[in-house]
């Protein structure tokens, strides 16, 4: 063989091989889970062993008032965090991509949140906006002169309570992502509107929200799948209370499958949850291949 | 004169708001640190001081004192070590492998390799939790680490491999192709040639896997019972379930499993930022 044909044949195509670990993986740790999940929404366990039981499962989880609850809780607590998160990681975006002394510094402050462990941030939330003891109450106690806030123990104030928190530990990822698409808008296009005359806000609306079409779907799709599958934060902050205030989808899949141990019923619950997410996901690809095209 | 002052004004807004979110940031995580530092009786003082009048360690002390596992920050920051070292590289090891597939692979399934993958990755662990459970339960791995390591591929190696793809893309083929050329095996020249180009990814990649371990607490919940099994985040919500809340031993340990975050946050952001955006990046 001469050294061209060799380098022919070895360039041919790479084994399938090198992919057989990740496929493996995601085959038997996500695909295959759901599959048995799937079936298992239509099972029940009676005297240690599963038997069908049809749509049973799913016709208890749609006469339970508990559950259509815990959706309407979720649908709250998303369309909440997604509009505060979002904003507030867009407005962040805008300055820090304005020019100005300790920019970098001020980034990686901004940064925080993001970085901190979902854990740390609920518990210290939680002490945070405690009713008695907490910083919060205090300060508005004396600064401004407002009675308590029953931050965690009243059922509007836990879902706002758990909406800001949730935000703050999301809002600078909406800061990064769209930061990026910012710094990547070229500098010609104002300048023209310049020449003709734009004022600053038409400028945002024609030039920089539409140029940052691509990031900003990306950042609310991961912001409304992170807030409709969250579970740490609520489930430190507010354990779900108070009287179900905060009970979320998620927290409603894991009480009936690790406190009731209601695994069928768990199991419906959770497939009802990976539709919905279908549905958003469908969504946005439609959206980034119409664009694409 | 009028657009000197319009400049300054706009500076001064810049500023303020700069200023404002960075102190709504920062403000949270500060008060945790004051607070971990802060003896019992300050604790519970009423009105709270701002900064701790006698800041001692004792928190901290009675953390790693508490007897029979469960409490102990020691011990559950050694089961976060031995499940996140073993989970990063196993992470590692695919993802490279794999990413590296999916950007050099001709195959005609490639697109719906992508595809899989960027649907897998949108997979909500509550969903995964009664599956894993049952099975693990099955084959004995229930509250043992090892089931830890294993599960946490299930989030790692989907975004990870995601990422090395776009990473390996942005390696030009031409470098491996001369190895290869030279009489390198495929595998060789990724090792020699490849990866040592990739290591920004593979750095981001590591501490990305590192850190998911470090403070995942859903799965873990699941898995775990035993006290003295617990990882890190386990250990900080088991505070909750106790009948008198210590908050002070609770802010002691945050500020314990804030530590390497911040640590490694602040010294490697570059690496940090685009770990922690993997698979977001791109559909």
């Amino acid at each position: 063989m001469t050294k061209l044909k060799l380098y022919k044949w070895k360039s041919l195509d790479i084994s399938p091989l090198y992919f057989f670990p990740s496929i493996l993986i995601m085959l038997f740790l996500i695909a295959y889970p759901i599959l048995y999940e799937f079936i298992l929404s239509f099972q029940q366990k009676l005297k240690g062993t599963y038997v069908y039981v049809g749509l049973n499962n799913y016709i208890t989880l749609l006469c339970d008032d508990l559950f259509w609850h815990s959706l309407r809780v979720t649908i709250i607590y998303t369309l909440g965090s997604i509009s505060l998160a979002f904003s507030w990681g867009l407005i962040l975006a805008l300055i820090v991509n304005e020019k100005f002394r300790g920019r970098i510094l001020f980034r990686t402050i901004l940064l925080l949140p993001w970085a901190s462990p979902l854990v740390v941030v609920a518990l210290g939330f939680r002490w945070i906006f405690h009713e008695r003891l907490g910083i919060a109450n205090y300060v508005l106690k004396s600064f401004l002169h407002i009675d308590p806030v029953p931050w965690l123990s009243n059922e509007t104030w836990a879902m706002i309570t758990a909406i800001v928190v949730n935000s703050w530990k999301m809002a600078p990822f909406g800061m990064i992502m769209i930061l990026g698409a910012l710094q990547s808008i070229p500098q010609v296009l104002y300048e023209a509107a310049d020449i003709d005359g734009a004022n600053a806000f038409s400028k945002f609306v024609h030039i920089t929200l539409p140029s940052c079409r691509g990031a900003i779907s990306t950042v609310l799709l991961m912001e409304i799948i992170w807030s409709f599958c969250s579970f740490t934060v609520l489930y430190l902050l507010t354990e779900g209370g108070p009287l179900n205030a905060t009970l979320v989808l998620p927290i409603y899949i894991y009480k009936m499958g690790f406190t009731r141990f209601d695994f069928g019923l768990a199991s419906a619950a959770s497939v009802v949850l990976v539709l919905i997410m279908s549905f958003f996901t469908f969504f946005y690809i439609r959206y980034i291949k119409m664009r694409g095209e | 004169m009028n657009n000197i002052f319009k400049k300054y004004a706009r500076k001064i807004i810049i500023y303020l708001f700069v200023f404002l979110f960075s102190a709504i940031a920062i403000a949270p995580l500060l008060w945790i640190i004051s607070c971990s530092l802060k003896p019992p009786e300050e604790i519970y003082a009423y009105p709270p001081s701002l900064l701790p009048k006698n800041p001692t360690l004792d928190n901290f002390e009675r953390l790693t004192k508490i007897k029979g596992g469960a409490g102990n920050m020691l011990i559950a920051t050694l089961n976060s070590l031995v499940v996140a070292i073993p989970a990063l590289i196993i992470c590692l090891i695919n993802s490279a492998l794999g990413g590296y597939y999916l950007s050099r692979s001709k195959s005609r399934f490639k697109g719906w390799l992508l595809f899989f993958i960027f649907f897998v990755q949108l997979v909500p662990s509550i969903v995964l939790t009664i599956p894993l459970y049952i099975w693990f339960l099955g084959i004995g791995l229930i509250d043992n680490l090892i089931a830890l390591i294993i599960i946490y591929q299930s989030i790692l190696v989907p975004l990870s491999t995601a990422f090395m793809k776009d990473y390996f893309d942005s390696i030009p083929r031409e470098l491996e192709e001369s190895a290869m050329v030279d009489g390198c095996s495929r595998l060789w020249s990724l090792v020699k040639v490849t990866l040592p180009l990739a290591a920004p990814g593979i750095v981001s990649i590591a501490i990305f896997a590192f850190l998911h371990a470090w403070e995942e607490y859903l799965l873990a919940l699941i898995i775990i019972f035993s006290p003295s099994k617990r990882t890190v985040p386990l250990q900080l919500g088991g505070f909750i379930e106790e009948y008198t809340i210590d908050w002070g031993g609770i802010m002691a340990a945050a500020v314990w499993a804030l530590i390497p975050i911040i640590v490694v946050f602040l010294f490697l952001q570059k690496y940090f930022i685009a770990g922690l955006t993997a698979g977001a990046v791109k559909a």
